[in-house]
Formats: structure tokens, sequence, C-alpha cells
């Protein structure tokens, strides 16, 4: 409670003691009153200092008109009137301020903010380095997806109960539950787990193994349905004609039944491939730092999440997009090459 | 040659085959007819063990190929080619490469020799100006030559033919005939499940109607069609030679 009103009682003085310390500060010799203003800038980021450059210069304006100088500057006004004082910097949003006349010498920083077409050209670089590990990440998953996937599509196809038994257990688990509680498993679950078994302590993986493995077998099950579903939809007509000329199995699959489910399966597997590069985003949550990472950490550092989530989204949206084409020009021309 | 004995086959429940036996011999050009679902489709396709008997004996010059112990279902197919009412050509080759697998993967046989077995067998269908084509290319009476010369590569003891004109349109229907009939004349054993009572009538040695998992009735083609004595097999033919 007293604190409350020592607070008061000090507020109030500053009000009285300012406006005092002003007028004492009003010049009495010849009668002319004067300001004497000194501007300083911030640029917000200041994108030279950043790339170790040159910063742009701000330009000061008075009233709207060029005063052909650049900050910092300092000048004298005139009695009585009201100015706009106002920063300009190429690639910087304006900065301005409403000064009155006030005798004395005063300083002002105006503060700009680069505006959000720079801002997202300044973050670009950073963007589609974290958009280069997200391709890597996902060329790399797929393609290992893609031998673990034509391995366990073509095991729950064979004659061996055993063997349809692991493959279907393999994939009900991937294809049953989140991504990220699969990477979770691997990065954080599994390390004790592997201390328990070598008696020592937790053995931790790097991030960049974790990820690696976790999207490839995540994207082998998935790439194992679409093999299966390929095997599957080649006419049984096929099977038993390369049967009754007394191949075996074996060579029936091999030089009859997976060649043409091949075929099939480019196109679903470009699609997998469009997934898991909009899937991999989820390894950011064990810091691997690709493109939605490098985007979190961004809007940590500047605070302008609108930007960085949108340059995040356009990136993704030009890597999908042609594959996007691609896989429908393939399916386009598989029908009519069937 | 062939020696079918007391054959069952069951799809869980569905009893199709209730204990077929015949004999086919050297050389005979047997015909099967009968209405849909009579088990004859079903009885060809036990014949190379493409369906596993459910019970009985099936011997095939001696051997007991319904003997699992002793016998490599791949090596009894080899001997016994099939043609399907589908053709079920392999649509990613060419009908040379159609034909000339087999004998290399199964037989062992050289990409010369087998290439040249090939072109002997399309000339002997004619259709050695389509060698490079795939199969897609073709009419469906080329097709169906086409999967009769794959089958013919493997120097079958016998061929089994599945309806192989019943997927074609009315005019492509004698071009695949012919190729049958020359094989006949040839000598060459053969299974035929076919609704073209003209062709049983004229190629056929011997003519089997089975109806409901049985042979009901078999013998000479003339006897079949003019002197029937079962009731099934005179009511089948009555409507059939109506149309």
């Amino acid at each position: 409670m007293k604190r409350w009103i020592l607070w008061g009682l000090i507020i109030g003085c500053l009000f009285l003691v300012v406006p005092a310390g002003a007028d004492g500060q009003t010049p009495d010799a010849g009668g002319q009153e004067k300001a004497v203003v000194t501007v300083t800038t911030k640029l917000v980021p200041d994108v030279g200092l950043e790339r170790g450059g040159k910063s742009p210069a701000v330009e000061i304006f008075i009233d709207g008109k060029p005063t052909g100088f650049t900050a910092p500057h300092t000048f004298v006004l005139n009695p009585g009137q009201r100015y706009e004082l106002r920063g300009k910097a190429r690639g910087y949003t304006d900065d301005f301020r409403e000064i009155s006349f006030a005798p004395g010498e005063h300083n002002f920083q105006l503060s700009l903010r680069l505006n959000s077409f720079s801002f997202i050209l300044y973050v670009f670089p950073a963007l589609l380095w974290g958009a280069l590990l997200t391709l890597g990440l996902t060329v790399v998953a797929v393609f290992n997806g893609i031998i673990i996937g034509t391995l366990v599509g073509i095991g729950r196809v064979i004659k061996s109960k055993v063997v349809n038994l692991i493959a279907g257990f393999y994939t009900d688990f991937i294809r049953g539950t989140p991504l990220l509680v699969q990477i979770f498993m691997f990065h954080f679950g599994l390390p004790p787990l592997l201390g328990l078994l070598t008696g020592t302590d937790a053995v931790y993986v790097p991030a960049i193994i974790s990820a690696i493995v976790t999207l490839s077998i995540n994207s082998g099950a998935y790439v194992a349905e679409i093999v299966r579903a390929g095997i599957q939809s080649i006419d049984r007509g096929q099977m038993e004609a390369a049967r009754s000329l007394g191949l075996t199995y074996r060579q029936a699959l091999r030089h009859v039944i997976l060649p043409q489910a091949f075929k099939r399966v480019i196109p679903p597997l470009g699609n997998e491939f469009i997934a898991m590069l909009k899937d991999s985003s989820l390894v950011s949550v064990i810091a691997m730092e690709e493109l939605v990472r490098t985007g979190q950490l961004l809007q940590g550092r500047f605070y302008r999440s609108t930007e960085i989530w949108l340059a995040v989204a356009i990136i993704f949206l030009c890597m999908t997009l042609p594959f996007t084409r691609l896989v429908a020009m393939l399916e386009r021309r598989m029908k009519t090459g069937d | 040659m062939i020696k079918v004995v007391d054959l069952h086959k069951k799809f869980h429940r569905l009893h199709v085959l209730k204990g077929v036996s015949t004999e086919i011999a050297q050389g005979e050009v047997v015909c099967v007819i009968g209405p849909s679902g009579s088990g004859k489709s079903t009885f060809l396709r036990c014949l190379n063990l493409l369906e596993e008997p459910s019970a009985g004996q099936i011997f095939i010059e001696g051997v007991e190929v319904t003997d699992h112990k002793t016998i490599d279902v791949n090596e009894v197919r080899a001997e016994v080619g099939m043609v399907f009412q589908k053709f079920n050509l392999f649509p990613h080759k060419t009908v040379l490469e159609n034909i000339k697998m087999a004998p290399m993967l199964v037989r062992g046989l050289s990409a010369e020799e087998a290439e040249e077995r090939a072109y002997q067998l399309l000339e002997r269908v004619g259709l050695r100006s389509k060698a490079d084509a795939y199969p897609d290319q073709l009419s469906g009476g080329q097709q169906q030559r086409v999967a009769i010369a794959r089958a013919l590569a493997m120097r079958p003891k016998a061929m089994l033919f599945d309806e192989p004109t019943s997927a074609l349109d009315p005019e492509m229907i004698q071009e695949v005939l012919d190729v049958m009939k020359g094989l006949a004349r040839d000598g060459m054993t053969m299974v035929v499940v076919t609704h073209e009572m003209g062709f049983a009538r004229e190629v056929g040695d011997r003519v089997l109607f089975m109806d409901d998992g049985l042979i009901v009735e078999e013998g000479p083609p003339e006897q079949i069609f003019t002197n029937p004595q079962n009731e099934r097999t005179k009511a089948f033919l009555g409507k059939i030679l109506k149309l």
C-alpha cells in the first residue's frame, strides 16, 4: 500500500520537474527560441549488419519533402510549427513521427522495419537450405522405402504364412500409428532400451540417423501397400499362363508379374514421394533443421510469423506442384499405354 | 496317355468335380461339352494341376502327377500346354518374346535356339510378320494364335484348350479353329473345352458331355450329336442346336 503511494509521488514529481527543466533551457538572449533536433535511426533487422555488408542509408524527410540528408542528422526547427518527421530506406517500411516545436535539444529515433517482400527475400536463402535438407531426407527415405516396400510388398503376396504375417504386422504397425509417434519412439524411446541391452547408459543416435531411419521405415510400409496392390492388380490369368508354361512361382513373379506391376506402381509412388515431402517436416521435432524447423527458428528470431510461414508454404508448393503434374502426366500415359 | 481316376475337386463347400474318370489316348482329340458350371473348365485345369485335385489320381504317360512326394508340378505343366479363353499373352513382351520366354527359362534353350523355334511356330500359325508386335496391337484371333504358338514352343505332349474361341468376334473364330485342326492332323493329343459343336463334330475323336461335376455321356461325335442316350445330353443339345 505504501509503495503505491510512493510510486505516485515519484511520478507526480517527474511531471513537475520536466516542464520546469524545459523552461529553464529556454534561451533568453536575443529572444529567439530554438529547437535542435537530432534524428537517429534503427533498421530492424539491419540486413547490412546481418550480412556483414553495407546497410542502406535512411533518408530524412520533413513534411514529405526530402531534406537531402541521411541519418543520423541534427537540424534546427522554427518555432510554433508541427512537423512530420519521416525516415525512408530501400526495402524498409517508412517510420514517421509527428513532432511539435518545443525549445531545447531533442533526440528522436526512427525505427524502420524491413518490408514483407524484402524480409521474405532476406530469409529465403536460409529457408532454401532447409528445403534442401527436406528434399534430401525425402529422396533418401523414399529410395530406402522403395527397397523395403518392394520386399515387404512381395512378402505380403507370396505363399508363405510366416512371411505374410511378419509383413502384415509391419505394415499394420507403421500405417496404424502416427509418424510423429514413430519418430519419438525411435529417437527417444529406443536409446534407453539399447542402453539396457548393452548394459550401458542410454545410447543416443544422432538426429539425422533417427530421421532417415524413421522416415525410411515409414515410407517402406506405404510403398509395400502400393507394391502389393500393384501385384494384385495384375490379372490372375497372367500368373496362370506363366505357370501353365512350367515357370516356377519365382520365375513367373520375376518375368511376368513384377515387370507389369512396376509400371502400374510408378504413379502411386510419385504420390508417396509428395506425401513424404510434406510428412518429413515432422522430424523438426527432433531438431532436424529442415524447412519447417528453419521456419520455427527464424520466427523465434524475428517474430515475423506471417511472412515466414507464407514463405515456407510457397517453397513446399514449389516442390510439390511440379511433382503433382508429373504424376498426373504419368497416370495419363499409363492409361493409354495399357 | 492321360488317365483320370475318380477325380474330385472342392472349393470350400462347393463340390465341383464329383468323381471324373476317363482315359485319353495318344493323338486323340477329345472335346468336352456341357452347360456352364458343369465343371468342364475345372476338369481341364486339374489336368495340368492349375487346380489341385481334392481327391483322385491323374496319370500322364503312366506317371501319377497327383503324387506330391515325387512330382514337380512345374515339370508336369511344362509337358502339358494350355490355351486360355482370354489368351493371357504377356502384354509387356513382344510376340516373339512371349514365345521365347518359357523355352529359355524352363528348358534352358539359348536365345538363338528359342528364336528359331519361335519363328517356326509363328510361321505355322501364320503370324511371322507380327513377331515384333505387342499383344495389344493384334486382333483377338491373332492373339489366340500366338498363345497357341507360345504353348507349342514347350513341345508339350498334350494340349489343353479352355474355350479358346469364346472370347473372339465371330469372324475370327475360324482362323483359330483352323490352327487347331492343323494340330489335330499332326497327331497332337488335345483336350478341348468348347461350345463349337461344328468343330467337335468335325475334328473330335470323342466327345465328353459333362453335367454337374460328372461325365454324363461320352462317345464318338456322330453318336453324341445324332443319337444321345442320356436325357440331360438331349436337353442340352436340344437347346444348343436350336440356335
